[in-house]
């Protein structure tokens, strides 16, 4: 008995650029970012909206994009790490050394991102809770929360080493 | 996992007795439960969707008298499943007349296998005690 | 000719070398802008999603597999199950002697479930979900077993059998035995008898879960296996044979792998299921594991209970040995086991000097998951142990636990040390590393604070803790034969390329597949100090690629050995390398080859830059101009340098059970305060120090990395990370919802330092250092001893508030049964 799976039409922007489309209704949003467009920087950890690997901006919020459906991003702006934001930021884990295998990168730098925003000047303690969401089984946080001080104390510059 | 405990019903034995051990208003006491199915004399199969920390996702559990020995003992078997979960569960009752009323003591055996096992752990227990609750307490109406 | 070079000058334009800087890493450019390429990334064209069928059951005869249903459906492919698979294939290579070297286990299970998640079936699909929903309509009906999840049970002939063909759980069993501990223990001054000590079940679980994108090609029958596995060279000596395919015939790629620590050597079984499903199918194959399968079915660190332990304490502090009887829990069938059976011998006595030792190691197999290599692999079990002892000697017997560790440590005038049964430890500094820590910590203000606020009896206990550890590198893999005398395996070794290629571009290629060790960055630093260039210079084509990498049957990324074995075969090849470029540019600029210095790019005549020529015209000399060289230069080089790093090994002795069973010894010793809040029994860390010694850094910031995650995995174990099975063999800890590993709020700020004892065994003073010595769950345990005093014992390397709330009962009960008794004479 084959089922004919319910979809939907969607309006979206990604990354500052205006889309359309049709999704299967139960496709999740990582899978529809990944999968349908393309973008591979957006990664995949648990299956349980606990790691944070998978954080994306939907309307400029912190999203955990494995726990929304493609669906709902119909009127919606979505921003992943190819939008290319916080370079800034980027340089600042490239000279703490705040990168080791690379998968929760993604996340962390949107999650990093989304703090500064809203606290250009955290304590360590409020850069830790920020990041309570991206688990990070490399670098036992220490010099990600290195990185965020070093942009939020100014002292990033640019043309790093990368 | 083995519970046990004991309810006092102010119903004659006998009353308790025939509602527990007739299939269908056994079937229909338990919460949560979408649909039941009599089958035989002493069979009948219950759907219901236990709510789990993560949602709640449907059941479907074939129960079957095992043991009766009119009007103190009944032993009730259970056993459902799907690709990748299993439930098996083993209730029994004792009847004992107290007064105009009844004494009920209850053992339950419960066996849950699959990732289910790992996100109902932390409630399981109250949903199973919940659920020897409300077949019990139907008696009184 | 020379290929040293030291002999031919230094590079002209910087300084100072690269080995040793903290070079920002080249991997970071794509790894920030999201462009690395994990294997989910991969796609192959016609490929369709495969989803495994598991067993809910701990233990379980399987009576039917019933794929039917599951085909019906439209946008189904294909499904294989265990049955089938039998007949494809021969059963894996088993590393273990008899008993455990007749375990059948194929890539699917047959006629038994052993643990839940073991896979009865593997269906194909045109999409990910429906690959799912086909999944959840196979049919399996199984008959349920009883299920044994305690090793010290699973030993006991009477319980629950897990492979008939052996007839009972032993899978290995072997005593090592070195000095006389009977002796000691008879005349030692004190005997501390602890009756049980348990090294729980854990996993380092990396962010990334198993993947796969394989390729079974009907025309050419090769196997195209684009994974994240760390060994692929491991994957294929099990796989060659059990798919009746042979080794040249199976093709490895990966690039970036979301994380390892050991766990991604266990994927070969599901890799073997996946190639074959792809062969049925005649189309591509693409797995990516949940997370809840990667709980169940992965592969999980080594737990160990350790019974009757029994040290011999002399009265000025000596400790003279120990015996103990250990049990190991490999899960239900053996993958990588029964190494671990002998592994932990590398670090017999740990950081100490110990000369009488007696362990009596059972291997079982119980109805879990199956144990692999876990970042320390069975060393940090063993350590832990030790660390436990001389914690408790210390408190039992009232020295002072500083004093009484520096006494028994391995002296700086000791080295190379050799144990009692023959590793040889290279280097370090045990007693200065120890007061280093305890300096960064603050230790005489933290007893003085502990001292006011455990004396304030206001609800908190304060505990100083010390974790004294070894990161053993670069196995002799001879120690094999230990545990399987048949086994013809000894030795170590990596493989590099280093090239000039057609244009002169300079590049490395490696056989190790690194997770986030920065293979390419260390690598680029040592090769550019050689060839006189500057490392962004250097590309380094790390993971392991058959045609492009080269490889040995020992490569790969595990066992903190890249420093050694992948940096030394990159050493190799690039001194090759450029013994040919200045053979090549001595020719073209008509000089001594002793009178080329190579800099920034350019072999020229030392004090003429004028007279120079450029890496492309060094590489035009040898691809395309080859007929203007002398026939006896032309018939030497290739600017296509391979090297095969060996180190200095002999096969150890398996009558004796002794040898030297790894090349370095780097060394953590950590510091702790903790407070512990009596009403809940949580464990706060107030401070942390971690220092270490890997002997000479290659990039000190890399380096550190290592020590956080390391510091950080040991802390999530110790407090918040556990792996546990019910009587029926369910994992209570199938997701990140239940098992919570370490977040940004759980690991606090690191304090770190060093020691450096250059390594007199590696080509470059360097020791492999990436697990760790897991010191944080000695460090814990210590300070949680410390603020609860003598009358409980800690005795689990796990201690959520729950725990320590029953210790503390324990304390408030009055003690009494504490699990350590000590005799005097």
């Amino acid at each position: 008995m084959a089922e004919v799976e319910e979809t939907h039409s969607i309006e979206f922007e990604l990354n500052g650029e205006r889309r359309a489309t049709v999704v299967p209704g139960r496709e999740l949003l990582v899978h529809f970012i990944r999968d349908d467009l393309g973008l591979k920087g957006t990664h995949i950890g648990c299956d349980t909206g606990n790691c944070g690997a998978c954080t994306v901006r939907v309307d400029g919020q912190l999203v955990k994009s494995c726990m929304m459906l493609a669906a709902q991003l119909d009127g919606c702006a979505v921003e992943t790490i190819e939008a290319g934001p916080a370079e800034e930021l980027r340089e600042a884990f490239n000279a703490e050394h705040a990168v080791q295998c690379g998968y929760c990168t993604p996340g962390m730098l949107a999650s990093a991102a989304f703090l500064l925003e809203r606290n250009p000047n955290p304590s360590s303690d409020e850069i830790r809770r920020a990041l309570k969401g991206n688990i990070c089984r490399c670098t036992g946080y220490e010099n990600i929360v290195r990185a965020i001080e070093r942009v939020a104390n100014g002292k990033a510059t640019a043309g790093g080493a990368l | 996992m083995k519970l046990e405990g004991s309810e006092h019903l102010d119903l004659p034995r006998a009353e308790v007795w025939a509602k527990l051990s007739d299939p269908q208003s056994l079937g229909e006491a338990l919460p949560a439960v979408e649909s039941v199915e009599v089958g035989g004399d002493d069979e009948f199969e219950a759907t219901f969707r236990p709510t789990t920390g993560l949602g709640s996702t449907p059941m479907k559990v074939a129960f079957a008298v095992a043991e009766r020995e009119e009007p103190s003992r009944l032993v009730v078997s259970g056993h459902g499943g799907a690709a990748e979960y299993a439930v098996r569960l083993r209730a029994a009752f004792e009847l004992a007349e107290a007064g105009g009323g009844t004494d009920v003591g209850w053992t339950l055996e419960l066996h849950l296998h699959g990732v289910l096992r790992s996100l109902t752990q932390r409630v399981i227990e109250q949903l199973a005690r919940q659920q020897v609750a409300a077949v019990l307490a139907v008696e009184r109406v | 000719m020379s290929s040293s070079s030291t002999e031919t000058g230094a590079p002209k334009t910087t300084t100072k070398p690269w080995t040793g800087q903290d070079l920002p890493r080249k991997e970071d450019k794509r790894l920030l802008a999201g462009q690395g390429q994990f294997v989910d990334d991969v796609w192959m064209h016609r490929q369709g999603y495969a989803h495994f069928v598991r067993s809910p059951y701990g233990h379980a005869r399987v009576v039917s597999v019933d794929v039917g249903p599951a085909l019906e459906m439209a946008g189904v492919y294909t499904a294989l199950t265990g049955s089938e698979v039998k007949e494809m294939c021969d059963p894996f290579f088993q590393i273990a002697p008899e008993p455990g070297g007749k375990i059948e286990e194929f890539p699917l299970a047959v006629d038994k479930v052993r643990y839940q998640g073991d896979p009865v079936a593997l269906v194909l699909a045109e999409t990910r979900e429906l690959a799912r929903d086909a999944a959840e309509r196979v049919r399996v009906e199984y008959e349920p077993l009883d299920v044994v999840v305690d090793a010290v049970a699973a030993a006991d002939p009477t319980s629950p059998v897990l492979h008939e063909e052996i007839g009972h759980n032993v899978a290995w069993k072997g005593e090592y035995s070195y000095g006389d501990i009977d002796w000691a223990l008879e005349n030692a001054d004190h005997v501390v008898k602890i009756d049980r000590l348990h090294f729980h079940r854990f996993s380092s679980t990396p962010l990334e879960t198993f993947g796969a994108v394989i390729n079974w090609d009907p025309g050419t029958d090769m196997i195209e296996i684009r994974s994240n596995n760390q060994m692929p060279i491991f994957g294929t000596m099990m796989l060659s044979p059990t798919l009746r395919a042979g080794a040249d015939q199976m093709s490895w790629y990966s690039q970036d792998i979301g994380g390892g620590f050991g766990i991604k050597i266990a994927s070969y079984p599901q890799i073997g299921a996946l190639a074959l499903l792809s062969r049925k199918a005649g189309r591509p194959v693409k797995w990516s594991e949940t997370r809840s399968e990667h709980m169940l079915s992965s592969g999980h660190g080594s737990e160990r209970t350790f019974l009757d332990l029994e040290a011999a304490v002399q009265a000025d502090g000596t400790i003279l040995g120990f015996r103990v009887r250990a049990f190991d829990d490999a899960g239900a069938y053996l993958h990588y086991e029964p190494l671990g059976a002998v592994i932990w011998a590398q670090v017999l006595t740990s950081c100490y000097r110990f000369k009488h030792i007696n362990v009596d190691y059972t291997e079982t197999l119980t109805n879990k998951c199956p144990t692999c290599p876990n970042r320390g692999y069975s060393r940090l079990q063993h350590m832990w142990m030790i660390e436990r002892l001389v914690d408790t000697v210390a408190k039992q017997l009232d020295f002072d636990p500083v004093e009484l560790r520096k006494i028994n440590y391995v002296q700086p005038e000791d080295y190379p040390y050799e144990t009692p049964n023959k590793c040889v430890y290279d280097s370090g500094d045990l007693p200065q590393e120890l007061d280093l820590a305890l300096e960064k910590l603050g230790y005489a203000e933290w007893r003085q604070k502990q001292a006011e606020v455990n004396a304030a009896d206001n609800g908190k206990r304060i505990g100083i803790g010390i974790g004294s550890t070894l990161d053993s590198g670069t196995n002799n893999f001879g120690q094999a034969q230990i545990v399987n005398p048949d086994l013809p395996f000894s030795g170590n070794g990596e493989a590099a390329i280093a090239k000039l290629d057609v244009y002169g571009e300079l590049a490395v290629y490696l056989g190790t597949t690194p997770q986030g060790q920065s293979h390419e960055t260390t690598t680029a630093q040592v090769v550019a100090d050689i060839l006189g260039c500057d490392p962004g210079a250097v590309r380094v084509y790390a993971g392991f690629n058959k045609e492009q990498s080269t490889y040995v049957g020992f490569s790969g990324t595990y066992a903190s050995q890249f420093a050694v074995t992948g940096i030394g075969a990159a050493i190799g090849a690039a001194e090759k390398l450029r013994g040919e470029i200045v053979a090549l540019s001595a020719f073209a600029l008509q000089c001594e080859e002793s009178d080329i210095v190579l800099a920034d790019g350019v072999a020229s005549y030392r004090g003429d830059e004028e007279r120079a020529i450029p890496m492309i015209g060094v590489a035009n000399l040898c691809y395309s101009n080859v007929a203007v060289l002398p026939d006896e230069l032309a018939d030497r080089v290739s600017l296509n340098c391979r090297y095969v790093y060996r180190p200095p090994f002999d096969p150890p002795d398996p009558e004796t059970k002794t040898g030297n069973l790894t090349l370095t010894y780097a060394n953590q010793i950590h510091a702790a305060v903790i407070e512990i809040d009596e009403g809940t029994g949580k464990v706060e860390i107030l401070d942390y120090v971690a220092m270490d010694d890997c002997g000479s850094r290659i990039n000190p910031a890399v380096v550190e990395g290592q020590v956080h995650g390391a510091t950080a995995h040991g802390i999530g174990a110790a407090l918040h990370e556990s792996l546990d099975y019910d009587e029926d063999g369910n994992l209570l800890q199938a997701t990140f919802w239940d098992y919570h590993p370490a977040t940004a709020l759980d690991v606090p700020r690191l304090k770190t330092g060093h020691v450096e004892s250059p390594s007199p065994f590696s080509k470059n003073g360097a020791k492999g250092m990436g697990e760790g010595g897991g010191a944080p769950l000695g460090t814990l345990c210590s300070a949680i001893q410390d603020a609860l005093g003598k009358d409980v014992l800690v005795t689990d390397t796990h201690n959520p508030a729950e725990r320590v709330y029953e210790l503390l009962e324990g304390l408030r009960n009055g003690g009494g049964q504490s699990g350590v008794e000590v005799t005097s004479r």
